[in-house]
């Protein structure tokens, strides 16, 4: 289930070069981003951190360590500020509101102050970081530390044709800083795992520092205070019972309405027929989603249920405030990854009786429970690259990355996330609970830079936290990951077209569920997929399967 | 006299003229991490989508063809109508108190008004929300794909009517009065006089602001559909700038989209050419002619 050890999905970027793709967009250069080169990576040495003992430990398949309470005394773990003065420009993104600027910005100050650097970012909404990227690329005035985008803001992956080829130019091969033991000297960066270096691994080098994340990807959020007060059984056994669950919670009249959005169901109702996440390699033959009769089944329900009344109307606006709706009681389930869990508590206007908890989904026909996706993301959220410089300047920025990476229980990792006591947060129930100046400045997007490997941590809430860990371990174990993800593979035709292949099957999907087009459009969506390139990514991949002898 | 205008030109060349040169992608097969210089020629295979008739790109067409019909017909007229109304008005304050009302949305972005139309129209909105508690059922406005033009065409109204109506209320107030009195004392009606002096006066800026809408016809609200495009599918709402937007932009095809921006410019230059050698036919001075000698 698990990938390789040796090969990454870079690695196999050879298989697309011998296709011919890659040699035929770039510009004539050597291509470095091979097999060859990317399988002999020295990556860094993992040395786990022993900062702080979790209260409730992860596993070695995918479970994160949980705390219920913030570590008290924090560890003090730097003594002296990592820089050395002058300037660091970052190109990073935000998932929040852009932050005050740092003349009004006391966190932003206090973070030059313990950084000893003057710390210019350029903080970018992640809606717009695909373009705004491209403009960073296009006009060439590099700052020291760059995010690329991944995403669009549909989320569907970026297409990343040609990153390879504007790294190797534009960036530094960070191998001798990082690779094998000299990472060492970086302590909290060779905390991270080694499958989140795996994914930052481009030409023959280690490009770029990771964001790691857990395997544990989207679930659904259920809100048991109203469905309670309901009377309504919250654990359903079977998608009938599924469905009688919805239509008894949902009352239009009262404003309020079972699902948030209709791409959920289709989420869910997968995983109850035992849908493929993304991609199936079985039998020797690779299957996108958008083929199986799972997804043509899932969408077929969803539509009927929308067509019901159980979702809500206004879902399929852009930038629907689903998380409102939900907060609001408008909506009672709703999908979103484990990382939205201090959010919902924070912004919910239920008070006191807000209380939520991760549902387990039912096989379609009653018997037990579903198998749940894995993150499609792997387990990164994203890497950071490093304009090309000095060796000295580097090592400064590799330690700037070090403090940045402290781990969970440090006093840096405090103060990076929440800010400082009483100006930021307040110490409510052993965590920091953020008041608004705290959710404002700290949104800095210095996360996204590097992080130390993810914990489940819900500030001020321990119960909230054991749910979140003991749905983890519940699931983790018989997960369902992405085969193309799990097996590290890579086709440059898939990086380009994703986008576009992504986007017929969200319009097609939405366009059945709204009742523009009958269910048999579904056919015609999977005609336009492979047409517009699915085939060929199923080409490049199928090889790769085939090649690596994965089963 | 230079120094005055020099802004305003280091403007103009910067951000129209200077990325003019840009529309090179168009003949590209561009690639922003190989850069403009560094992308590969492609010749004409970008105007492909254009004369092979791409299914996509003929619905985006049509749609922007409806929609600028709609708009020309109904955003166009409305503001002389409602200049005309507001003109008849006798109270001065009551006129500066309903004009001000009604150009104010013009300063509100498109994603406010989108923001107010959906909240208001929404499924879950007062109106909905109203007529469902009184069991009348709902009105399917927001999200219903087969209003959506009308929608789209309704929201340009209550945004930019009130401010187009200011040209026409200036052009109005130049009107000679005498023209009024010595009609009336020729026992002309209000009717008579609409037609024989309110329009006429009017023409020329009518003319003008028609010959220099057509230049831009073909944009009909990239925003603005943009933001609601999601809730209608594609299939109604995908216009020529979504169209360049999405398969551009979005998909990375930068080259296809640029090539249908340059032809879609080449349209506008022949309208505008060809709607103001209409109006010299009619014996009005447009937006432009040659130096009468």
């Amino acid at each position: 289930m698990n990938p390789p050890p040796t090969v990454t999905r870079r690695t196999l970027l050879a298989g697309a070069a011998a296709a011919g793709l890659l040699t035929a967009c770039g510009s004539g250069d050597a291509n470095k981003n091979t097999a060859e080169a990317n399988q002999g990576v020295n990556l860094p040495k993992y040395t786990p951190s022993t900062v702080v003992k979790p209260d409730l430990p992860g596993t070695p398949e995918g479970v994160l360590d949980a705390f219920l309470t913030y570590p008290e005394p924090p560890v003090k773990q730097f003594t002296a500020a990592p820089g050395k003065g002058g300037t660091v420009s970052a190109f990073v993104l935000t998932g929040s509101p852009v932050p005050p600027p740092k003349g009004n910005n006391p966190f932003w100050q206090e973070l030059d102050r313990r950084l000893g650097v003057d710390l210019q970012l350029t903080i970018t909404p992640s809606g717009e970081m695909a373009t705004k990227f491209s403009t960073l690329i296009a006009g060439d005035d590099l700052p020291d530390l760059i995010v690329p985008a991944l995403f669009l803001p549909n989320g569907v992956p970026a297409g990343i044709g040609n990153l390879p080829q504007w790294m190797a130019t534009k960036c530094t091969d960070l191998t001798k800083f990082v690779g094998g033991d000299s990472v060492k000297e970086y302590p909290n960066l060779a905390a991270i795992p080694t499958a989140a270096w795996r994914q930052c691994v481009y030409n023959g080098g280690v490009y770029g520092v990771p964001v790691p994340r857990g395997v544990a990807g989207t679930l659904v959020f259920r809100r048991d205070d109203v469905i309670g007060g309901l009377g309504v059984d919250p654990d359903p056994k079977s998608f009938t019972e599924f469905r009688e669950m919805c239509r008894k919670v949902t009352d239009a009249k009262a404003n309020r309405w079972a699902c948030v959005n209709a791409g959920m169901l289709v989420f869910i109702i997968q995983q109850m027929l035992g849908g493929a996440n993304d991609w199936r390699w079985a039998d020797g033959k690779l299957v996108h989603q958008v083929e199986t009769e799972e997804f043509k089944k899932a969408v077929s329900d969803a539509a009927a249920m929308f067509k019901e009344g159980l979702v809500h109307p206004d879902s399929f606006a852009s930038n629907a405030p689903v998380k409102r709706w939900f907060g609001a009681g408008e909506a009672l389930l709703i999908a979103d990854r484990y990382t939205a869990w201090p959010q919902f508590y924070n912004e919910n206007i239920a008070g006191a009786a807000f209380a939520i908890s991760p549902m387990r989904i039912p096989t379609y026909d009653g018997g037990g429970l579903a198998k749940v996706w894995q993150s499609n993301a792997g387990s990164t959220n994203n890497f950071t690259v490093f304009k090309k410089a000095d060796d000295g300047r580097i090592r400064d920025l590799l330690k700037l990355c070090d403090y940045l990476a402290a781990p969970f229980g440090t006093e840096e990792y405090l103060f990076r996330r929440y800010g400082q006591p009483g100006t930021h947060y307040t110490m409510q129930n052993g965590g920091p609970v953020p008041n608004q100046a705290g959710v404002a400045q700290t949104a800095l997007g210095i996360r996204y830079i590097v992080d130390a490997p993810d914990v489940i941590y819900i500030p001020g809430r321990p119960e909230a936290t054991k749910l979140s860990y003991d749905y983890q371990k519940a699931i983790v174990p018989d997960s369902v990951p992405n085969p193309v993800v799990a097996g590290g593979l890579f086709s440059d035709e898939w990086s380009r077209k994703q986008p576009v292949l992504g986007g017929i099957v969200s319009n097609g999907q939405n366009d059945i569920i709204a009742g523009r087009q009958p269910l048999s459009y579904v056919d015609e969506m999977r005609a336009q997929w492979k047409a517009q390139g699915g085939e060929q990514v199923r080409k490049d991949f199928t090889a790769q399967f085939e090649k690596l002898g994965i089963k | 006299m230079i120094f005055a205008i020099l802004p305003g030109l280091l403007l103009l060349l910067t951000f129209h003229y200077l990325p003019l040169l840009g529309n090179v992608i168009a003949f590209k097969d561009f690639q922003p991490y190989l850069g403009l210089v560094d992308s590969p020629w492609s010749g004409l295979t970008n105007f492909r989508v254009l004369v092979e008739g791409d299914p996509y790109f003929l619905n985006a067409l049509q749609n922007t063809v409806v929609i600028m019909l709609l708009q020309i017909l109904v955003v166009f007229t409305v503001p002389i109508a409602l200049a005309l109304l507001l003109d008849s008005l006798i109270s001065e304050r009551l006129k500066r108190v309903v004009q001000t009302v009604l150009y104010l949305p013009h300063f509100l972005s498109w994603v406010i008004v989108i923001a107010i139309f959906n909240e208001l129209l929404g499924g879950s909105g007062p109106l909905n929300s109203f007529l469902r508690r009184h069991d009348l059922g709902t009105i399917d406005i927001v999200g219903n794909a087969a209003v959506f033009k009308e929608l789209v065409t309704g929201q340009v109204l209550w945004k930019e009517a009130g401010w187009a109506m200011i040209l026409f209320l200036a052009a109005l107030s130049r009107i000679d009065p005498h023209l009024y009195e010595a009609s009336s004392v020729d026992g002309a009606g209000k009717a008579r006089q609409l037609w024989h002096i309110t329009l006429p006066g009017l023409r020329s800026v009518i003319v003008l602001l028609l010959i220099l809408r057509l230049g831009d016809a073909l944009t009909v609200g990239f925003e603005q559909i943009l933001l609601q495009q999601q809730a209608v599918g594609l299939g109604t709402s995908e216009v020529l700038d979504t169209y360049v937007y999405n398969n551009g932009v979005v998909a990375g095809d930068w080259g296809v989209g640029a090539a249908i921006g340059l032809v879609k410019g080449l349209i506008g230059v022949v309208l505008v050419l060809g709607a103001n050698k209409v109006a010299h036919l009619f014996g009005e001075p447009g937006l432009y002619q040659k130096d009468p000698r």
